[in-house]
């Protein structure tokens, strides 16, 4: 657990940073950016001073040049200009050596983990929708993690190190915390026994239950209602 | 009830079986409720108080050393707890600094513990602050639980005994009253 504070961690990978190192889009994309980078270096001038010297359409230009031929000043002109601009586009592209491309992990890809965290000092708040500062710098913790090719396990772990328990979306099946688990399975059979239990006392009672079978005569207010009846009629 | 049970013969008959079932069921949902009970009282306890016997605990400071609390009986100890997002946490942390530097390990020792926290910002408290005394991440938040705290910033001094002789909650308004707490606790005499 120390170890993890003692080690030293590279400062948190920034977003825009991250924008503008993943431009080629990944590792492997780096890679062939590196590679096309090195293919756009321009030769060494005082070696090879023309692109396309030797066989080349310049290359017999120049030959032709040397050799005292009439190229003219504008058409010197127009090749300096052109292997100047053509020394400018490949310096363009050739800005600082390429170095290799680190997998920079998307807001997604972070947000994924965060949102099976929570925030240590605020109240259930998932952390990935946690608008506070401290909750930004755990996220870019988190970032920084992926950087270094952690895992989604190894990331919460890390934070349960740090933070206990809370910041769990679900609390580790452990001690006391089995009845988070057991108590809503168990609750919800006891009350379908329950419930099944108290529905076959009902019908038992209703089949065993005496119709009451006593005559209409035998009611002193039917008894009223048939001589007011028969009286009116 | 006794007159149900003198006139069933069987105990094993389906009523009895129910009777037990439903005394399982009662007891498990008062030891349930004394389980809720006893998490709720701990809840309110609140702070561990003035005239308390300070927790023990293991403090790993960012710069890798282990700090048991009871390697430090016999001596009067200030413990701040702090973080590097807290506001009010930044009005004592000069103080802090300048009152562990009056007094010497010997007599006083100052330990800072970073409440949840992330490394690289608390490291970065520290040297804007230029604290200099140990400081330490609170892993798994064991040492605030300990102390039961109510937030950040807190501090506690305890006397070379090992009780607890003052609670600050909330930040220190003056190197006076850090002082202060320190001296009523028998440290600098």
């Amino acid at each position: 657990m120390a170890g993890l504070h003692t080690n030293s961690h590279p400062e948190p990978l920034l977003l825009h940073e991250a924008k503008l190192r993943g431009w080629s889009g990944g590792a492997g994309g780096g890679d062939e950016v590196s590679e096309g980078v090195r293919g756009f270096r321009p030769p060494p001038l005082q070696e090879n001073p023309s692109p396309l010297s030797g066989d080349g359409r310049w290359g017999k230009r120049d030959a032709w040049r040397r050799r005292g031929g009439q190229g003219g000043e504008g058409g010197t002109r127009g090749a300096g200009l052109l292997a100047l601009v053509t020394v400018g586009l490949m310096l363009a592209f050739s800005t600082g050596r390429a170095s290799a491309q680190e997998p920079t992990p998307s807001d997604d890809e972070v947000n994924a983990i965060a949102r099976e965290l929570y925030c240590p000092v605020c109240e259930n708040v998932p952390l990935d929708v946690c608008p506070t500062q401290a909750c930004a710098q755990w996220r870019a913790t988190i970032r920084e993690k992926l950087v270094l090719g952690w895992t989604e396990p190894q990331i919460q772990d890390y934070f349960v190190a740090q933070y206990g328990d809370r910041v769990l979306a679900a609390p580790p099946p452990r001690g006391l915390n089995w009845l988070v688990y057991l108590l809503p399975p168990v609750a919800l059979v006891a009350a379908g026994l329950l419930l099944w239990q108290t529905m076959r006392r009902w019908r038992r009672a209703a089949e065993q239950a005496p119709i009451p079978a006593a005559p209409l005569e035998a009611d002193p207010y039917v008894r009223r209602l048939e001589e007011e009846l028969k009286r009116r009629g | 009830m006794e007159s149900m049970t003198e006139t069933t013969p069987q105990p094993s008959s389906p009523r009895g079986g129910r009777r037990w079932g439903t005394a399982a069921v009662w007891v498990a949902v008062l030891g349930l409720l004394t389980l809720v009970g006893f998490g709720l009282i701990r809840r309110q306890q609140g702070p561990v108080g003035v005239g308390s016997r300070m927790p023990e605990f293991t403090l790993t400071t960012f710069d890798g050393e282990t700090i048991a609390s009871r390697d430090l009986q016999g001596k009067v100890l200030l413990v701040n707890f702090w973080a590097s997002w807290c506001i009010p946490c930044e009005q004592e942390a000069a103080e802090l600094e300048q009152a562990s530097q009056l007094y010497s390990d010997d007599e006083v020792v100052f330990l800072g513990v970073d409440y949840v926290d992330t490394e690289t910002e608390a490291r970065a408290y520290l040297a804007r602050f230029g604290i200099t005394y140990a400081n330490g991440p609170d892993l798994g938040t064991r040492i605030s639980q300990a102390f039961r705290i109510r937030g950040v910033p807190e501090s506690y001094v305890v006397g070379p005994d090992g009780i607890i002789t003052s609670v600050k909650i909330g930040p220190y308004v003056s190197l006076q009253e850090i002082v202060d707490s320190i001296e009523a606790a028998g440290g600098g005499d």
